[in-house]
């Protein structure tokens, strides 16, 4: 380790300036997730695609181990891992190793990173912020109730934000006639707005306090959702949902859909028999809209796949597909199975990105027993 | 992701937009985007580039669309990739903004000469 002499004269004129304690951080600037950081140490970062990192990026542009970052003394240093597409410091390629110094810009893909210096109040705050994150993670975890593995009806989920925050979430639970209501939605965009929003219409189907609203009728429920949630009095957000009512004992399903993917049939040999939607606008974007809603019958053995738009972006590296037709492919392929499918297909899912999905990933399998 | 602007006229702006419109892709553009409309006459989007549109893409396409509609002017959609214009179907974007095959049927929708 070299004497602080010795760091002082040979590494950046920054070193100077850092204030006792300060903390080195990585922030996106420009990216998925603008505002996320990272603090840097002499323990090597790197920074990729591939999902298992700590941090990393979900963009198809930046390779599976793209860069590596490591703090020497009060230099941060960068090395390009033989990316595809290359690193960039301020606009200039790196060959070999290179410092960053602070203040400056880091670009790997569609990615901008600006290395920060924080004094320890920023860190405190920003450790603050952190954990108040995590914990609003985990009230929206609580809203959606658990799986249901025995029964006529089973169901079964997986919901994994591209952020800390996500704009998706789903629930399901029995009206007072026994029909059972099965309902996802994605607000458009991630974060602490997208989940406030996402979290808000939730509680009102939960709980069924939407006023004047019969939850077993769809259209009626995307009407009042729609009348309740006009994206210009919300921060100019809107929801997609898909929204079903099912009755257990003869298998008849209405539902509608708020521009959201088709929900798929599937039979128990996995062959997809249909694709439920209705052609309705996302909720809250055309004021006094009036949505329509269709009907089928869910069969003994046959189950129900709902999923937000992030389910199908899979084709991002080359996996040969992107759009509904690559998701059908990937839900047939799985064949007979019971539930447990949905973290099963999103580990498929990710392999076929190799890396990391670009968007909310959440999917929502029923299926209607056969005894 | 790339956006141009191709033409700015007192009868339209043309904007041509190319590569993923992903949570990235719009992150990148987003802001000059709208800023390119803001005081179009009437906004006309080539899509013939883009592979993929995201629901945040969507978003950024209709923020747009309602931020021309307050003043009378409209948002038209130009020749989407297959798998763009599913994304627009499922979206029930293609209900609300005209999507269209060229720009020639761009002008016939904004009732502009050949």
């Amino acid at each position: 380790m070299a004497s602080p002499d010795f760091d002082r004269t040979t590494f950046s004129a920054a070193a100077h300036l850092a204030p006792k304690n300060a903390a080195h951080f990585l922030t996106v600037v420009e990216g998925v997730e603008p505002e996320r950081s990272v603090r840097l140490g002499a323990e090597a970062l790197i920074l990729g695609r591939e999902g298992s990192r700590p941090f990393h990026l979900p963009d198809p542009e930046i390779s599976r181990s793209h860069c590596e970052l490591k703090l020497v003394g009060e230099s941060l240093r960068v090395r390009d891992l033989g990316s595809t597409n290359g690193t960039y410091i301020d606009g200039e390629r790196v060959e070999g190793e290179r410092e960053l110094p602070v203040a400056s810009l880091l670009q790997i893909g569609k990615h901008t990173l600006r290395h920060e210096l924080l004094s320890p109040e920023e860190v405190a705050r920003h450790e603050q912020l952190s954990g108040e994150l995590e914990r609003a993670r985990r009230y929206i975890e609580d809203l959606i109730p658990l799986p249901w593995s025995d029964g006529p009806v089973r169901v079964d989920w997986c919901l994994v934000p591209t952020a800390r925050l996500g704009g998706d979430c789903l629930g399901y639970h029995a009206l007072a006639d026994g029909r059972i209501a099965i309902y996802l939605l994605d607000v458009c965009g991630h974060g602490v707005g997208s989940a406030l929003h996402s979290a808000s219409a939730l509680n009102m189907l939960r709980r069924s306090t939407l006023p004047a609203c019969d939850f077993g009728a769809p259209e009626i429920v995307l009407q009042r959702l729609n009348e309740t949630f006009a994206m210009e009095d919300h921060g100019g957000m809107y929801f997609t949902l898909w929204y079903g009512v099912l009755d257990p004992r003869s298998g008849e399903l209405r539902y509608s859909s708020a521009g959201h993917p088709p929900a798929l049939v599937l039979e128990p040999s996995g062959a997809i028999v249909a694709r439920l939607r209705c052609p309705n606008p996302p909720i809250g974007v055309l004021a006094g809209k009036r949505f329509t809603a269709a009907a089928t019958q869910l069969e003994r053995g046959q189950r129900l796949f709902v999923f937000s738009d992030g389910v199908y972006e899979l084709g991002a590296a080359g996996s040969g597909g992107d759009g509904i037709a690559a998701l059908e492919a990937l839900l047939s392929s799985l064949g007979d199975s019971p539930l447990a499918e949905p973290r099963r297909l999103y580990d498929r899912a990710r392999v076929a990105v190799g890396g990391e999905l670009g968007d909310d990933y959440t999917l929502l399998v029923l299926s209607r027993e056969r005894t | 992701m790339e956006l141009e602007v191709v033409a700015k006229t007192d009868e339209w702006t043309l904007l041509a937009l190319r590569g993923r419109l992903d949570t990235a892709g719009v992150d990148q553009i987003e802001a000059r985007f709208s800023s390119a409309l803001a005081r179009a006459r009437h906004g006309v989007i080539d899509l013939s580039g883009v592979s993929f549109l995201a629901s945040l893409g969507v978003r950024m396409l209709l923020t747009a669309a309602k931020m021309l509609a307050r003043r009378g002017a409209t948002l038209t959609l130009v020749a989407p990739q297959e798998l763009v214009h599913e994304a627009l179907r499922f979206s029930s974007i293609d209900e609300i903004l005209p999507v269209v095959p060229d720009l020639a049927a761009a002008r016939r929708h904004l009732g502009l000469t050949p």
